[in-house]
């Protein structure tokens, strides 16, 4: 055996311990040769001492005991949580927590809902769902260029929106509601009508809702509405349909730039 | 818990093994209820002895290194708080815990090797199996645990020279 095997080997030596055939083969020659030999001595001193300062740790004298105590805890725990949540009146209380949390939830919904002039939106879908297309005016144009159409018949500072000016417009009107007025245009082509726009003043229907470009949608009958102001003017897209139609719809128009 | 199965003096060996892994009394106390716990039914399905202790030492390695990572190391406290007892805290040998700091610096699978090999439980032919490793590359690993340990400690001395 060469003498850097056996010092391989002797790394694992503990004394003590059972050795193999080599390991003792590499012991006698650590005997012979006194570099090995200062070199495993050097190991076993070094081993010898950190051996012992670790055995200077001491477990707790109740060491059985804590662990039992420790892996009992979580146990424990999982099973007081279970009894208590299975109590009549944890149940009780949370089912009247549960309750409280939907009526607030409801009235949160419904305030979120409602906003000042919401009877006026209301009535001019009400309105368009009456409609029967002779109302309107034929005209072949886009939204974006009917500010002088509708100016000339009555209804002053038309504004169309970027993500509106490009709808295409099929027929227009201008009416009033107890002597406000409102400029009135159906979005569509040829073959089918895809929806009313309307824009009045805010302030002549008494309409107030967060400056933004959120759509505010609302349904009435068979009909929904999708609102947004910005200043004084108010825009109302309708077609008959639900909520979910009318989000699909907004989603086909471009970003409001 | 299956404690049953350990005499006192390997419970001990395991609860050594653990705290020179964590350097923390208290971490490894957790870890060796853990361990304890999550291993009892197949622990009593071994027969042999020290395949039940080897198999409980790989589960405590892995629990003690999956338990380093989620805590860092920090210095190791092994000062042991046991207010639920009523008991006053007792401070762990202060060679004991020069040691365990030291050795709580030295990167896997050194310390685990070198744990293990120091520890009244296992062969160093067990040790190997344990650590997936071969005899040859367990005999580096211990000897490069012995140089990075001893220099641990002799960076160690000028500090405590400076303080006493």
């Amino acid at each position: 055996m060469k003498a850097d095997t056996a010092e391989t080997l002797l790394r694992c030596y503990r004394p003590g311990k059972s050795a193999d055939s080599k390991m003792e083969k590499a012991l006698r020659l650590a005997e012979e040769d006194s570099e090995l030999g200062r070199i495993l001595r050097a190991q076993l001193e070094f081993d010898e001492q950190i051996i012992d300062v670790i055995h200077f740790i001491k477990p707790p004298e109740n060491l059985r005991q804590k662990l039992s105590e420790l892996s009992e805890k979580p146990r424990a725990e999982k099973a007081r949580l279970r009894k208590q949540v299975i109590n009549p009146a944890v149940v009780t209380a949370l089912c009247g927590v549960l309750v409280i949390l939907g009526i607030i939830v409801f009235f949160v919904m419904e305030r979120m809902e409602k906003f000042p002039g919401r009877d006026a939106v209301e009535a001019m879908l009400s309105n368009a769902s009456k409609m029967n297309g002779h109302e309107l005016e034929e005209v072949t144009s886009t939204s974006g260029q009917l500010g002088d159409w509708f100016y000339m018949r009555g209804y002053d500072g038309f504004e169309s929106p970027p993500d509106l000016a490009g709808l295409p417009v099929i027929g227009s009107r201008v009416f009033h509601i107890d002597g406000r007025t409102v400029a009135q245009f159906a979005v569509g082509n040829a073959e089918a009508l895809k929806c009313l726009v309307l824009q009045f003043h805010a302030s002549e229907f008494g309409v107030q809702l967060p400056e933004g470009n959120e759509w505010k949608v609302l349904t009435e009958g068979e009909w929904v509405g999708a609102l947004r102001q910005h200043g004084d003017i108010c825009f109302l897209i309708a077609f008959r349909g639900n909520k979910a139609e009318m989000d699909e719809f907004l989603k086909t128009l471009p970003p409001k730039t | 818990m299956q404690t049953a199965l350990f005499p006192s003096s390997t419970l001990a060996e395991f609860y050594r093994f653990a705290l020179l892994l964590t350097g923390n009394a208290k971490s490894a106390e957790e870890v060796m209820a853990e361990t304890l716990t999550e291993v009892e039914s197949q622990l009593s399905q071994f027969r042999n002895a020290t395949s039940r202790q080897a198999w409980l030492a790989t589960h405590i390695r892995e629990r003690c290194l999956e338990n380093n990572k989620s805590l860092p190391p920090t210095a190791p406290r092994l000062l042991r708080d046991d207010t639920d007892s009523g008991t006053s805290p007792e401070v762990l040998q202060i060679e004991a815990f020069l040691l365990a700091q030291r050795f709580h610096t030295l990167p896997e699978p050194e310390r685990s090797a070198l744990a293990l090999f120091y520890l009244d439980l296992f062969k160093a032919e067990e040790i190997a199996e344990i650590l997936k490793m071969d005899m040859h590359a367990l005999s580096d690993t211990l000897g490069a645990a012995r140089d990075l340990l001893r220099k641990a400690l002799q960076a160690m001395r000028p500090e405590t020279n400076q303080t006493s």
